[in-house]
């Protein structure tokens, strides 16, 4: 585990992401995208049970409490959905005096004019593992850890942030093309192997194709391995596939991409991936030791009103009894380590193979994603 | 009386103030202050793939410009000259598109232009091609799709131009000998120059903020300046920058529009003049 801001999970051994503890506890794996997992949410039932305990205790207080609104930025789609029916519906049922709304998308540029103008319209908002870091502190709140339940949570936290859901880049390919497609990263970058088109996310950083190439080239997936990245290599790497990569830069197009066949392999989410099963495209999710772990954090722009609410619900979400619900609505699950996600999908999900994850340095790229962005286009 | 018409200019003049002028005003200040005015446009000269970016813009924007004015000019002749009811088919034809969602049109083309679409199909089940044409993810593709989005607003400016030509003169032109090929080239063709201009000058500028329709059909090495500004303000969180970029961007289009406009009213003298 690598250096992380002066957070309250620096130094603290319980707070570091233990594969294992994950591992046993099954819990499943999200990350907040646009438009994913409406057909999911058909095919699976809804829990609403779950928010029972907390509505007893909520009651009584909540008689007196004076009325305030929270506003929830999410990516929209399936996610907003998932939050809006395994969170929000139901604290609100226990909370009458809590009213929340979502708004979407998310956009982080957007958190840092609302902090800059003092004009703060969002709670809470969805971030992706770029952001919530030491450099963005002028612009969020500091999450209170005597709330939420920080010991618990897998991912690099900061002051500034909490895990919202764990997420997975993963490879997929068409079954009806290649019965038995690329199992490892290596694979993906055998093109003799497999020929083919292979499509990767255009996004530096998140979408992690330098450190698949560092791996098909024989780096051990690991943090420690891997950072700080080199970059001379993994483009070596990446010119032996160059023409055989098609480059996707919305998420739905990649998903298009694949269920028209446009392409044979898939480097994406294993969200959208199993959106793409559910939706009887023939798609194997495979879990080659590398797979990425992504994880999507709360974050709470500077200046929110209600900051003490805002903290309660984010406690709420995380907490271990409600943190899994998000699993059955969405291929992404609960980053507390005690909650458990939807068994239904368990093989779709990143919390059920933590051993073959990995996750990215958020601190090196921090430092680096700009030259490595610009990189890339030069290359590309 | 002058000053009750005067009034009347009054909402329109708010209007700009403040979501034109502010803004504007908002983003200079932004491009000089957030950080600094080195950070922000050091980079045009850092890394050259924002000269680039302008380029690819500029010449995406010149050659949509064109194919609109190619596919435009005959379609808006054919409006003009068919009479009422071909006008109103034909202007139908060509708004109705223009009705339906940017997204959902440049989403389409990805069906007829991908490898594995609807032309590329085709020619392999006819036996033409073996291996499916680079149709999408190119500057190609790009151009197809923005010349279709903007092709009506080339349509309905040459038709303007058009219906505004007294049709006596291209009478008169025939009457006193000229064959009709000679009444349009030396007649027709020379009045119907301001809805060329017109036209061109409205897609042009159009096509320089256009964001969808390259990030869908485009591909990684085809990236337009909308897409760079994007990504610095929302990915990147550089105001500063982005405005840097834009302002670049709206002070090049205005020097190009100026030299469009002083060319269009040269080209307009002589017409005048013959």
């Amino acid at each position: 585990m690598p250096k992380t801001p002066d957070g309250p999970a620096n130094g603290d051994p319980s707070k570091k992401f233990d594969r294992r503890q994950v591992l046993k506890t099954g819990t499943l794996g999200g990350f907040a995208l646009l438009g994913g997992g409406a057909a999911f949410l058909s095919a699976c039932g809804s829990d609403s049970g779950g928010g029972s305990t907390a509505a007893k205790a909520g009651t009584s207080t909540a008689a007196k409490a004076k009325p305030v609104t929270l506003t929830f930025a999410d990516y929209g789609g399936g996610t907003e959905e998932a939050y809006r029916k395994a969170w929000s519906e139901p604290y609100m049922k226990a909370f009458p005096h809590v009213k929340i709304v979502h708004d979407n998308p998310t956009d982080t540029s957007k958190i840092i004019a609302m902090a800059k103008s003092g004009n703060v319209t969002w709670s809470l908002a969805d971030a992706t593992n770029e952001f919530g870091l030491k450099q963005h502190a002028a612009y969020l709140e500091e999450m209170d850890c005597t709330v939420i339940p920080c010991d618990d949570l897998i991912g690099e936290l900061t002051p500034w942030r909490v895990p919202l859901i764990l997420a997975s880049m993963n490879i997929g390919y068409r079954t009806d093309k290649h019965p038995k497609g690329p199992q490892t990263w290596a694979d993906i970058f055998d093109v003799k192997k497999f020929p083919g088109k292979r499509a990767f996310w255009d996004a530096v950083p998140v979408s992690g194709f330098l450190e698949f190439a560092l791996i098909a080239d024989g780096v051990e997936p690991t943090k420690e391995a891997l950072y700080p990245l080199d970059v001379d290599r993994a483009y070596k790497k990446m010119d032996t596939i160059k023409d055989h990569i098609v480059w996707y830069s919305d998420l739905a197009q990649g998903n298009k991409l694949l269920a028209d066949g446009e392409i044979d392999y898939m480097v994406g989410f294993n969200g959208r991936l199993s959106d793409l099963k559910q939706k009887g495209v023939p798609v194997k999710i495979e879990w080659a030791p590398g797979t990425m772990g992504a994880i999507d954090y709360f974050v709470v722009p500077k200046g929110a009103p209600d900051v003490p609410e805002i903290m309660k619900f984010i406690a709420y979400c995380l907490a271990p009894e409600n943190c899994g619900r998000v699993s059955d609505y969405v291929a992404y699950g609960p980053p507390n380590k005690k909650s458990k996600g939807n068994a239904k999908i368990a093989d779709d999900l990143p919390s059920t193979h933590a051993d073959a994850l990995f996750f990215q340095d958020d601190n090196w790229w921090a430092a680096n994603a700009e030259k490595q962005t610009e990189r890339y286009k030069n290359w590309v | 009386m002058r000053l009750g018409w005067a009034g009347l200019l009054l909402p329109g003049l708010i209007f700009l103030a403040i979501f034109f002028a502010w803004p504007l005003g908002k983003m200079v200040s932004l491009s000089i202050s957030e950080p600094s005015l080195s950070h922000n446009y050091s980079i045009l000269t850092q890394s050259h793939l924002y000269v680039q970016s302008y380029i690819t813009t500029f010449k995406i924007a010149a050659v949509v410009s064109a194919a609109c004015l190619l596919i435009g000019y005959p379609y808006a002749y054919l409006m003009h000259k068919g009479g009422r009811r071909t006008a109103i088919v034909l202007g139908l034809l060509v708004m109705v598109p223009f009705w339906s969602s940017l997204l959902v049109r440049s989403w389409a083309w990805t069906i007829w232009l991908q490898d594995t679409g609807i032309i590329n199909n085709a020619l392999k089940k006819i036996g033409l091609i073996n291996e499916p044409l680079p149709l999408i993810r190119s500057t190609f593709s790009i151009c197809v799709g923005m010349t279709h989005v903007l092709l009506p607003f080339m349509v309905l400016s040459l038709y303007a131009g058009m219906r505004s030509i007294d049709p006596d003169l291209v009478r008169a032109a025939r009457s006193l000998g000229a064959s009709p090929a000679t009444a349009f080239r030396k007649v027709f063709f020379p009045l119907s120059r301001v809805g060329v201009y017109t036209g061109c000058l409205l897609v042009f500028v159009l096509s320089l903020g256009f964001y969808i329709t390259p990030a869908l059909l485009g591909g990684p090495d085809t990236t337009m300046i909308s897409q760079v500004i994007a990504e610095q303000v929302s990915r990147r969180g550089e105001f500063g920058r982005g405005s840097a970029l834009a302002l670049v961007l709206l002070v090049m289009t205005m020097i190009l529009v100026g030299l469009g406009a002083r060319l269009a009213r040269l080209n307009s003298d002589r017409v005048g003049e013959e």
